[in-house]
């Protein structure tokens, strides 16, 4: 059998060979494959659990909804790859005794889309589907916390997309209030080779999402276990020229950064999670020291703030209150009880928050204030080293007060007594950079200087 | 099973939550979103326990207890997380506690005071955003709502009426209509269970006390007060009486103290419309049209059928609710025997209802002038400095208050039907199937059974809010530290069920009062007269 890209091996193993769904659970099982969609949950396990429910109808369901920014493993996966989506899914739904699969895609891949509805339709008139299990495609319609699995399920019933607590769990009562098992558009994608080579044969590995300060960008795909060092330094070629690598960020939005001491760190689930940072989806942006860690994590906390749902109070609010302090800082407005707030509201949003999404969110800011806590000592002095922030010039404790600085700024923004140190006043700055350029002893940073 | 709370050891046999097993042992949780009927919403965040061996902390709300659970609900972390949980709140919040209409029974004030939340801990997000006034009865300030859930929840699940909703995402979502719209465009019923579960002041009803005041200290209008029949045992509680007590002759005491000319029983009146709601059956009953007959006494019911269900409006009865009754009463028949210009009348209803507020600007029913609701009426009391609990109790005046206990157990479901068949039983032509159903999902629900002919039924009594008006959207709302809306009116319906087995009239037509009013005034339920003012129709207001 073989249609569009579709082989569907793996499927055909398991009929021939009369492979009962408890031998396929076992060999999933036995791969040690864990969810790739973030929490990394054994997918062996989550299979176990709904098929031992019992139910006349349950659903499996394909999470599409691809929204860290800058992850764009599973889109690559669903464009290219559908029949191996639905392969899996047919695996999945035999395994645990489910007849209805449903594919959650964002609407935002319309590509991916397309392929998968072709997909199907090819699947449909060549027997796959149809008979004793059918798959649907819905779209979601932007929202971030739609990726979350309660919160996709109420999109999928077409409720608001918000995430409700558990107890029940999906795998109690899920989509139409029927025992659901979601799993990840990658997490899939492994199946039909567990499947088809034995578990014993899986390589385990994981697609990242490159982007950044590195030489070569783009999708990389490497066994789990590899070292941070080796996927930047080998895999995208190092840093840029006249550059200098300082960190990555794993995870999105609710992973964490980790500097570059700690490149030997292997990437697998519990070392990531040792140094602060997730596996997370598999999104990894690379930083350079022209990147300000407290913008860095400024950006993180906007796209949470702006993502979450509203449901819970320390989402909804905690995160607008983490945004203003980290706004503070990046104005130069930050007080040392800046700081001391910004890691306890961290924290208890983490404690309190609903969802997955909410009790993440302050991780990229925590990990950046734990490994990068001199650049945030820095701004409260005005400071910032990577020259990102204050949009403006600083004088610094160099300057010896000859005033040509004063002399130079068009707008009259310089003041202070020759002989002592001079000061920009922000509001009139025009952050021209005459003044920089024009001092003698290198004493006013800001800019490129 | 065996848990560990607080380091002590506790046996439970029930399977329950966090929440309920540490209330049943004396450890005090506050919540704001939860609310017993509605389940756990788990929006507010604030009930956060510790679970030892589970990450972060957990809402005691939705967690279910289990046998070895290590359960910490006062160490530093748990305070510390709920009292910035509370300052989030308070952040953005138009605190102006001194002015708001919830003072006495904000839970977010109650929590915040309890661990000292300070509302300048996080500077505020964006400027307040305004009061939307425009509403005809109830008042919106997004600037006091927590954003708890629980009037969506009720509007939706429980009324099935939909009409509330998130609007937006985040921050800046907040509780609406759909695209912004007024809730007088929206179908609406005005039932006020949004307003009954708020647990802060963002849902208010209008507040008509101004103008109260104003009719009550001039001297040339003579003010007449009725009090529906489940008032009576709900008023005491905003004066710190246990729920369900009986306040009647204090709450009769109370109105006289503040002003009222004439302070009489709707209970009169509730024995009167099932003078004429019976008789009304009975007709229908013997020429078999237009059955089932509906009661039409509650007015969320009626808005309900004229906006979804108009083709249902003629098995509505036609007998106005026992407040239209009593506004046409006054008015021709107690204006006449005491000598008053009808004009110079200005009648007030005492009702547990934001509906009756919306009744009286129906044209049938323009003879009352003015609904105050029970929360209302508690707050006035307060502010004119009369302590409803301290006050001797004090009789109703008549005439128009005799009642017999049929006409008290209209405040509670099931209590029209109930009055009816005590009228009528023995004139009934053959056996009849009554119903009472509370809730406007439920009686959604029995509409469409009766659509599809798998149930069939003669007389069907429907209140709005569940339980009836025990439960009524006007009422104060439970102030237990589990809020429990209906387990607080089953108290109150437990009252008024022993008040009505120690009256000694029974049924409505034992009435004296009422026996007299049809000598010499109505004549006979069939009168021209009696029609004419105790009947009413209804339009379909379909949207």
């Amino acid at each position: 059998m073989n249609f569009g890209n579709g082989k569907y091996e793996a499927w055909q193993k398991i009929q021939t060979e009369k492979i009962t769904p408890d031998a396929v659970i076992t060999m999933v099982e036995q791969s040690g494959l864990r969810g790739r969609g973030g929490a990394g949950f054994p997918t062996g396990k989550k299979w176990r659990l709904m098929a031992a429910v019992t139910g006349n109808q349950k659903f499996v369901v394909c999470n599409g909804d691809e929204g860290d920014p800058g992850a764009f493993m599973d889109r690559a996966i669903m464009e290219q790859y559908p029949h191996t989506i639905l392969e899996a899914m047919c695996i999945a739904g035999y395994a645990v005794g489910a007849h209805q699969g449903v594919i959650y895609v964002r609407a935002e891949y319309p590509d991916a889309v397309t392929a998968l509805q072709t997909a199907i339709t090819q699947a449909r008139a060549n027997g796959i589907l149809g008979k004793n299990f059918d798959i649907d495609i819905r779209l979601g319609a932007g929202a971030y916390v739609c990726g979350e699995e309660t919160a996709l399920m109420n999109s999928v019933m077409g409720k608001r997309g918000e995430p409700h607590p558990r107890p029940p769990y999906p795998t109690e009562s899920g989509l139409y209030g029927k025992p659901t098992m979601i799993n990840n558009v990658e997490t899939l994608a492994n199946i039909p080779n567990i499947i088809l080579h034995g578990p014993a044969n899986f390589p385990n590995t994981k697609i990242f999402a490159v982007s950044g300060a590195v030489q070569k960008c783009g999708l990389v795909e490497v066994p789990i276990g590899t070292t941070i060092r080796d996927l930047v330094e080998n895999y995208c070629g190092g840093a840029k020229p006249g550059h200098v690598i300082k960190a990555v960020q794993i995870g999105g939005p609710s992973g964490g950064c980790v500097p570059a001491h700690l490149f030997d760190t292997p990437l697998d689930y519990d070392s990531l999670k040792q140094v602060g940072a997730i596996l997370g989806s598999g999104g990894l942006i690379v930083l350079d020291e022209t990147t300000c860690m407290v913008d860095f994590a400024k950006f993180f906390v906007q796209f949470s703030a702006s993502e979450s749902c509203g449901k819970c109070t320390p989402c909804r609010i905690g995160t607008k209150k983490m945004q203003a302090i980290l706004e503070r800082l990046t104005k130069g407005q930050g007080t040392p009880a800046d700081l001391i707030q910004l890691r306890t509201l961290g924290e208890q949003i983490m404690a309190t928050s609903l969802c997955g999404l909410g009790q993440s969110s302050p991780n990229p800011i925590l990990s950046a204030l734990n490994h990068f806590q001199d650049e945030f000592q820095a701004h409260l002095q005005g400071i910032c080293p990577a020259g990102a922030c204050f949009h403006g010039y600083h004088i610094t404790d160099k300057c010896v007060g000859c005033g040509l600085c004063a002399k130079k700024c068009p707008v009259g923004a310089i003041h202070g007594e020759l002989k002592q140190r001079h000061q920009i006043d922000p509001a009139v700055c025009v952050k021209c950079g005459l003044c920089a350029k024009n001092c003698p002893v290198h004493a006013i940073t800001g800019g490129n200087h | 099973m065996q848990v560990t709370i607080n380091h002590h050891v506790y046996e439970f046999k029930q399977p329950q939550t966090i929440l309920t097993a540490c209330a049943s042992i004396g450890i005090e949780i506050p919540t704001l979103c939860y609310e017993k009927s509605l389940g756990a919403i788990a929006s507010c965040r604030v009930c956060v326990v510790k679970v030892v061996g589970r990450r972060g902390l957990v809402t005691a709300c939705n967690t279910p207890i289990a046998d070895g659970m290590q359960i910490i609900t006062n160490d530093a972390e748990v305070t510390a997380a709920r009292k910035t949980v509370l300052e989030l709140l308070l952040s953005d919040h138009r605190l102006e506690c001194t002015s708001c209409a919830r003072v006495d029974d904000c839970r977010l004030k109650r929590f915040a005071t309890q661990y000292g939340a300070d509302k300048n801990t996080f500077a505020p997000s964006r400027p307040l955003p305004p009061i939307d006034k425009n509403q005809k009865h109830i008042v919106r300030d997004n600037a006091k709502c927590i954003r708890c859930g629980r009037c969506v929840k009720v509007c939706c699940d429980v009324q099935g009426l939909g009409v509330l909703g998130t609007l937006g995402r985040g921050f800046d979502g907040e509780i609406g209509c759909a695209f912004g719209e007024s809730l007088d465009t929206t179908k609406c019923i005005a039932c006020g269970q949004c307003v009954a579960h708020c647990p802060t002041g963002a849902l208010v009803e209008n507040s008509n006390l101004p103008l109260l005041m104003e009719k009550l200290a001039d001297p040339n209008i003579h003010c007449v007060v009725a009090t529906a029949p489940s008032v009576r045992v709900t008023l005491g509680e905003g004066f710190g009486l246990p729920s369900g007590t009986n306040v009647q002759g204090k709450m009769v005491a109370a109105l006289r103290r503040v002003g009222f000319d004439r302070v009489f029983d709707l209970d009169f009146a509730a024995d009167l419309t099932i003078m004429q709601e019976g008789h009304e059956l009975l007709e229908r009953l013997q020429s078999g049209k237009n059955l089932p007959q509906f009661t039409s006494c509650c007015p969320g019911w009626v808005n309900y059928v004229e906006q979804c269900h108009p083709e249902l409006i003629p098995n509505l009865s036609t007998a106005k609710s026992p407040m239209g009754m009593f506004g046409a009463i006054v008015k021709s028949y107690y204006a006449k025997k005491a000598g008053i210009d009808p004009k110079q009348i200005y009648t007030v209803m005492l009702m547990p209802c934001i509906a009756k507020c919306d009744e009286i600007t129906r044209d049938a029913i323009r003879d009352v002038d003015m609904v105050i609701t029970s929360r209302t009426a508690i707050r006035f009391f307060k502010q004119q400095g009369v302590n409803l609990a301290a006050l001797p109790d004090e009789e109703f005046d008549n005439p128009l208050s005799l009642s017999s206990g049929a006409g008290l157990i209209f405040g509670t479901s099931g209590g029209v039907c109930e009055a009816a068949m005590r009228n009528i039983k023995d004139q009934l032509p053959r056996s009849i199937k009554g119903i009472v159903v509370s809730g406007i999902a439920n009686a959604e629900k029995l509409i469409q059974q009766i659509k599809a002919g798998q149930v069939h039924y003669d007389f069907i009594e429907v209140m709005a809010c569940p339980g009836g008006c025990v439960n009524g959207g006007g009422q104060p709302s439970d102030r237990g530290l589990i809020q429990d809306n209906l387990g607080n009116a089953r108290k109150r319906a437990a009252t008024i069920k022993s008040m009505d087995k120690y009256n000694s009239l029974h049924k409505a037509s034992d009435n004296p009062a009422i026996q007299q009013l049809y000598q010499e005034f109505l004549g006979s339920p069939e009168s021209p007269l009696a029609q004419k003012l105790l009947h009413t129709r209804f339009h379909s207001r379909s949207k």
